[in-house]
């Protein structure tokens, strides 16, 4: 038997299910936003907040000066070293890493998407792994590969085949360090990045490659222009993203390899070793608050280009 | 079926698993013992020895040389006493021969038949000393072994008590070390124990001299001297001839932390985590073994009180561990003092890899060794020994000896850049290179073969691998000994050279670890499991896991009514810290006081925002008080009235950093000490002054480099980043300053500064020190920089880990620069220990004030150092911040004297609220210098610009300039003089 509303009760009815639905979206967003807010927003907002003060961890923070605005007018005035080392080393060391990595990252990706599926297991897991490896390699491995004594490997091996007189300080000498620390990070670059692209280009469909070659596609590098690269574009905006958050993110490397924050010189002084500096080292945590948050912009920035290039437009 | 692509994988993970497999148990990796044993034979090995013992220029004559040549004569007539002939020692009964530090003590002595005798004796060492006595024995007037002049005189120490004490968490701590004091029989051995039977000495017949002096500091006296003949120790078979044959149906155990004395107050006890041992408990920690680690030198012993119910032959049981690789270690057994039989001399006890063991005393055979024991009480003695091996030790020690005088006279052929292009003929500037080289093969050789019988894995003893490395070194230099030259680095100072897998040998060989859980006296085997079942072990494991979410035992909480302190060390230290003040300080003045480990000292930053500080605060690195202090988180300590001439106790230099305009924010707790350090074989084979002043330090460096050594200056080790004690000492040598008076800039441009820091540049650029040392310790070990300047941590580490340098380095005060206007070398260094603070929010400034004095007061500092040591080793050496401790402390009196005399040199740098501005200019100078080759002028004037702008930025900051530079209250400056006044004045206002 069917059974029969009225047209008040029907409407009753749909106001009641839209209001499930409402109840039943906000509850599926909760956790995302307590987290989210918890340790993101909160803390974002906060650092910016103290970017406009004077705080020393001991006592309560205060305004820096009268508009607040000190420790942007002194980050862009009184402290050289930002504009003379950090600035620089930061866009030499994220140009070169980011996008560097970036490429590197998609042509294995797209080698190894050329070869047998077995050997491609093996072979990726070999990539990835330096990146999850990190920290712990580099100190041990690198700085003994590099050690500025003659008993460092690479050191050992030039100066027995007479290359140089007398062993290089790599890890010492400004003229190193930054290169040292940029070939460092593109060795562990294969990172997520890498895996999603690896994942993006198996999954491009086999077919389209051959409707491109009956419409005319004449070899592989075509093929990755028109085809490849087109189709996988969520993983492509993906992996630059995490390229260019990285880049700017990885201090730790020149502090890692040279073993002392400040680096020698400030040759391999990135943004996050400058704001340790100040936080950590000269009890500024206001300034620091003030460097990060202009990182944060830097970043932003990045990253919208980023979307420029790979972003979907809908 | 099998396409390609399985086949390919099966392959691959085939070859994964050989690999894998190979990993550990290498099939390449054969015994060469069956080969080996037919290329060596004692003929050839003596013959190989005598060659090398007879071409070593100033060789060792050690006991070992001596006695191998002697046939013991057991008839010799006993107890022929001798007599004093110096002053007697005052307050004694009898005659009793004095033996104060450095004196010595004659007798006289009329022997009845010439022969090898032993010198008996009692002994009496008195005062509070944690170090054995050395003393050496000169007969007739002569040593007639280089070991009779470091005899070991032990003491004796027993634990406090058996009913162990629990720490804050619960945990069982080593109770005190106690010393007997009192009359005790001396039976003379060198003080690496040689061998297991006590020295001999050769006496004519007739009147002879024995002169006894005493070298280290301590106390001796002796009494009842005199010679007798050797003991005979029968064997197994004779042994049993006397002995009744019953057999006590009884099973006696008794755990090893009983013990009732030992020669040693760092041999200790430990808490081993596993159930086979007893007592255990998964949640609190139960000390239940003799830790190994500290049970490791030959010579020390553990003596057990036992009594006994049935007279009666007995099997002897031991439940232990020995965790050196694939080696056994050895022990030697005594009854009542004496060994039974000569089987127990030294008895062997397998490697037990990551296990326990029930190991009865036994022969070959497996047949037990009974051991007769009367009815009554009886004392049971292990003690640790290495007779079995010293014959070969003492070689490793001779070819490294030999090796480095043959490497040194190669270098002085080749020069030290050696010529890789040039055809060399080596052999015919030194012929007897190939004889050589044959030597040190078939000695090592012939030690191996002689040394697999300790292991189950014979030659594949891991213990054993480096001398068969050795070997392959050799033989491969042997294939073209002309071509020497080109491989030196393989026979020397090379990073897996020979004489370091020699020296590395010795180090693991004379090793004799051992940890002991309990042993028993019984005739059946009814003993606990030597190791826990599996579901045992999984028990506790899954228990002490629970625990560690339900026990609250580490939390830490403040307390309102006590003085709450937190310490920046770890909870070793921090025990003996609650102990003392419990007892002393809480008695003294009725204040409870509470210490609790503090980790991370960055906590306080945070504490202090939390407004959850502690009273007072110990342990902190020297950078941190002024940090807090500028920030207004600490008390003012110069508030308190007698502050000044409280602080009379410590070195003036060491409280600079703590000083902030004109008060004090802590107290200085432990000191580091800069000194030079030398090889004195080196010195002595390339005939060099130990150099006094740079001057000297300039003159000796082309020798130095001729022989591709060269000297180490501190500024080329740890990282890029140099510190202030790296770059700063020359400067305050040429008396320069590092600040103006005023604190508002820099004057390392001023005349002096600038002659110091170019002096440091010249060093590297002008006089070619090494850039970057990785770590002096091993380069010194390696001969690469005989001398250099240590800090008190690599002292440690050379006294305590180099056993193959042991009497070949001596220290000499840092280098320094001749003062003409006070006639003396500034040896100024830079240099700081630790500090103690208390916060301007304490409950109890009064009381927490109270407590820093007491704890840093001579008699709780003394106290604290000799608890720390004789509880925990050697290696817990305490240098207090009490400048009157560190001169009553364990150290070598030479040393010490050193020590003490550089102490008056501290001098740390005064701190400015930019001053790590001015540590990274110091650093960029010495960095652009060096490796950038900039005048030093130019590198200096670059940064005081810089480094002048964040000092000003800085006292804008903390309220001392205002934004355009007038000056609102003026910073002061400090320094080391100023401090000195300050005590001077304290001190006059005190008489």
């Amino acid at each position: 038997m069917a059974m029969t509303y009225t047209l008040e009760e029907l409407k009753e009815q749909r106001r009641k299910d839209k209001r499930k639905d409402k109840i039943s979206t906000l509850l599926l967003i909760l956790p995302y936003i307590i987290l989210f807010s918890t340790f993101i927003i909160i803390p974002v907002v906060f650092s910016m907040i103290l970017s406009f003060t004077y705080f020393d961890l001991i006592q309560a923070p205060r305004l820096a000066d009268a508009s607040g605005l000190y420790n942007y007018i002194t980050l862009f005035t009184q402290d050289t070293n930002f504009l003379k080392h950090v600035v620089p080393n930061t866009l030499k060391y994220a140009v070169l890493v980011g996008p560097g990595g970036y490429i590197l990252a998609f042509m294995f990706a797209w080698m190894l998407s050329q070869i047998q599926a077995k050997p491609r297991k093996y072979i990726s897991l070999a990539l990835y792994t330096p990146s999850m490896a990190g920290a712990i390699l580099m100190s041990v491995v690198w700085r003994t590969l590099f050690n500025g004594d003659r008993s460092g490997y690479i050191n050992s091996i030039l100066l027995k085949n007479e290359l140089i007189d007398e062993a290089i300080q790599f890890l010492i000498s400004p003229d190193h360090l930054m290169n040292i620390m940029i070939f460092v990070s593109l060795w562990g670059s294969m990172g997520i990045g890498f895996l999603a692209m690896l994942a993006g280009l198996l999954n491009v469909d086999k077919t389209l490659y051959e409707a491109g070659y009956v419409d005319g596609i004449k070899n592989r590098f075509q093929e990755i222009i028109y085809i490849t690269i087109p189709q996988m574009k969520p993983q492509m905006l993906f992996g630059a993203v995490m390229a260019i958050v990285g880049a700017f993110n990885t201090g730790y490397i020149g502090v890692a390899l040279s073993g002392a924050n400040p680096t020698p010189q400030y040759a391999g002084q990135l943004i996050i070793n400058h704001i340790e500096d100040y936080g950590f080292i000269r009890y500024e945590m206001g300034y620091a608050a003030a460097i990060s948050v202009m990182l944060l912009l830097i970043i932003l920035l990045f990253t919208r280009v980023a979307y420029a290039l790979f972003g979907e437009k809908d | 079926m099998f396409t390609r692509e399985r086949i390919i994988n099966l392959v691959l993970i085939v070859v994964l698993i050989l690999i894998g497999v190979m990993y550990f148990v290498n099939p390449f990796r054969g015994s060469d013992l069956e080969k080996w044993r037919d290329d060596v034979s004692e003929e050839r090995y003596l013959e190989a020895l005598t060659m090398l013992e007879d071409t070593l220029r100033d060789g060792r004559y050690s006991y070992y040389d001596f006695y191998e040549d002697i046939t013991f004569d057991y008839e010799l007539p006993n107890n022929t006493e001798a007599t004093l002939l110096s002053d007697p020692a005052d307050g004694y009964d009898g005659i009793v021969a004095d033996l104060s530090p450095g004196s010595t003590a004659e007798f006289e002595i009329d022997i009845p038949e010439e022969g090898y005798y032993r010198l008996d004796s009692e002994y009496l060492v008195e005062g509070q000393i944690l170090n054995n006595i050395t003393i050496s024995v000169a007969i007739n007037g002569s040593y007639q072994f280089d070991d009779a002049m470091t005899i070991d005189v032990p003491l004796i120490w027993s634990d406090s008590t058996k009913e162990f004490t629990t720490d804050t968490y619960g945990d069982e701590t080593l109770p005190l070390q106690l010393r007997d004091i009192d009359w005790a029989e001396l039976e003379l051995f060198n003080n690496t124990y040689v061998s297991n039977e006590p020295l001999v000495f050769f006496f004519e017949e007739g009147i002879n001299t024995i002169s006894i002096q005493n070298v280290s500091t301590g106390d001796l006296r002796l009494r009842n001297v005199e010679a007798n003949a050797p003991k005979y120790i029968p064997t197994y078979e004779e042994y049993m001839e006397d002995n009744p044959s019953n057999l006590p149906d009884k099973n006696l155990e008794i755990n090893a932390v009983d013990y009732s004395m030992k020669n040693s107050s760092y041999v200790r006890l430990m808490a081993f985590g596993n159930p086979a041992l007893d007592p255990f408990d998964s949640e609190y920690k139960k000390l239940n073994a003799i830790d190994g680690q500290a049970w490791y030198k030959a010579g020390q012993d553990v003596t057990y009180t036992v009594t006994i119910e049935e007279a009666g032959l007995y099997d002897l049981t031991l439940h232990y561990a020995n965790y050196k690789s694939d080696f056994d270690v050895f022990r030697s057994i005594k009854i009542d003092g004496e060994i039974p039989f000569k089987e127990v001399a030294a008895y062997s006890f397998d490697y037990t890899p990551s296990s326990w063991a029930n190991k009865t005393v036994s022969d070959d055979d497996g047949n037990p060794y009974k051991i007769y024991l009367s009815e009554g009480t009886h004392t049971i003695t292990f003690r640790a020994e290495k007779s079995n091996i010293s014959e070969h030790l003492r070689n490793m020690q001779l070819m490294i000896d030999h090796i480095n005088q043959f490497a040194l006279d190669i270098i002085k052929i080749t020069g030290k850049d050696i010529d890789r292009d040039r055809t060399w003929r080596l052999t015919v500037f030194i012929p007897e290179t190939q004889e050589y080289l044959e030597a040190y093969r078939d000695v090592v050789k012939y030690m191996v073969v002689d040394m697999s019988k300790y292991s189950d894995k014979e030659d594949l003893s891991a213990s054993l691998s480096y001398l068969k490395k050795a070997v392959i070194e050799f033989e491969k230099m042997l294939e073209d000994p002309d071509e020497l030259p080109l491989y030196l680095s393989n026979l020397y100072s090379g990073s897996s050279s020979t004489t370091l897998l020699l020296g590395d040998s010795l180090d693991t060989l004379s090793d004799q670890q051992l940890y002991l859980d309990s042993f028993y006296l019984s005739n059946d085997d009814d003993f606990r499991p030597a190791n826990a079942s599996v579901f045992k072990r999984a028990g506790s494991s899954i228990s002490s896991f629970v625990v560690s979410f339900t026990s609250d035992k580490y939390v830490i909480e403040n307390s309102d009514d006590v003085i709450d302190v937190w310490v920046n060390r770890p909870l070793t230290y921090v025990d003996i810290m609650q102990k003392m003040a419990d007892s002393s300080f809480t008695e003294q003045t009725g204040k409870e006081v509470k210490i609790s480990v503090m980790p991370d000292p960055n906590k306080l930053i945070l504490a202090n925002s939390a407004g959850n500080t502690p009273d007072v605060a110990l342990g902190l690195m020297s950078f941190m008080p002024f940090d807090l202090a500028i920030r207004g988180a600490l008390q003012d300590l110069t508030e308190f009235e007698d502050f000044w001439s409280v602080a009379n106790r410590f070195a003036p230099g060491a409280l600079v950093p703590y000083i902030l305009d004109d008060g004090v924010y802590a107290m200085p707790e432990t000191l580091e000490f800069h000194a030079l350090v030398y090889r004195t074989d080196v010195f002595d084979a390339l005939d060099l002054e130990v150099p006094d002043t740079w001057d000297d330090v300039i003159g000796i460096l082309p020798t130095l480099q001729r022989y591709d050594m060269n000297f180490y200056y501190p500024t080329s080790g740890g990282t890029a980043l140099k510190w202030f004690y790296q770059t700063s000492p020359l400067i305050f040598q040429h008396n320069g300053t590092l600040y103006a008076e005023d604190g508002l800039s820099t004057t390392i441009n001023s005349e002096n500064s600038v002659k110091g820091l170019e002096l440091l540049g010249d060093l590297y650029t002008t006089y070619s020190l090494d850039e970057q040392v990785e770590r002096f310790y091993n380069s010194f070990r390696y001969n690469k920089l005989p001398v250099g300047i240590i800090d008190f941590g690599t002292y440690m580490q050379l006294k305590n880990a180099a056993p193959e340098l042991v009497g070949q380095w001596e220290l000499a005060p840092y280098p320094g620069i001749y003062n003409e206007e006070t006639d003396t070398v500034d040896r100024w260094y830079v240099g700081n220990g630790t500090g103690g603070v208390m916060f301007n929010n304490s409950s109890d400034p009064e009381g927490a004030w109270e407590f820093m004095k007491w704890w840093t007061s001579f008699e709780v500092q003394t106290d604290f150092g000799y608890t720390l040591q004789s509880t925990y080793g050697p290696e817990f050496l305490w240098l207090s911040g009490n400048v009157d401790a560190v001169a009553s402390s364990p150290i070598d009196n030479k040393d010490k004297q050193v020590i003490l005399e550089q102490i008056k040199w501290l001098r740390d740098v005064p701190r400015t609220p930019g001053q790590y501005m001015l540590e990274r200019g110091l650093s960029n100078i010495w960095n652009t210098v060096t490796f950038d080759g900039v005048p030093v002028r130019v590198a200096i004037d670059r940064e005081v610009i810089v480094i002048n702008r964040e000092i000003k930025r800085k006292l804008v900051e903390f309220g001392y300039l205002d934004n355009e530079g007038n000056v609102l209250k003026p910073y002061t400056i400090s320094d080391v003089d100023w401090i000195q006044q300050q005590m001077d004045n304290a001190k006059d206002g005190d008489d």
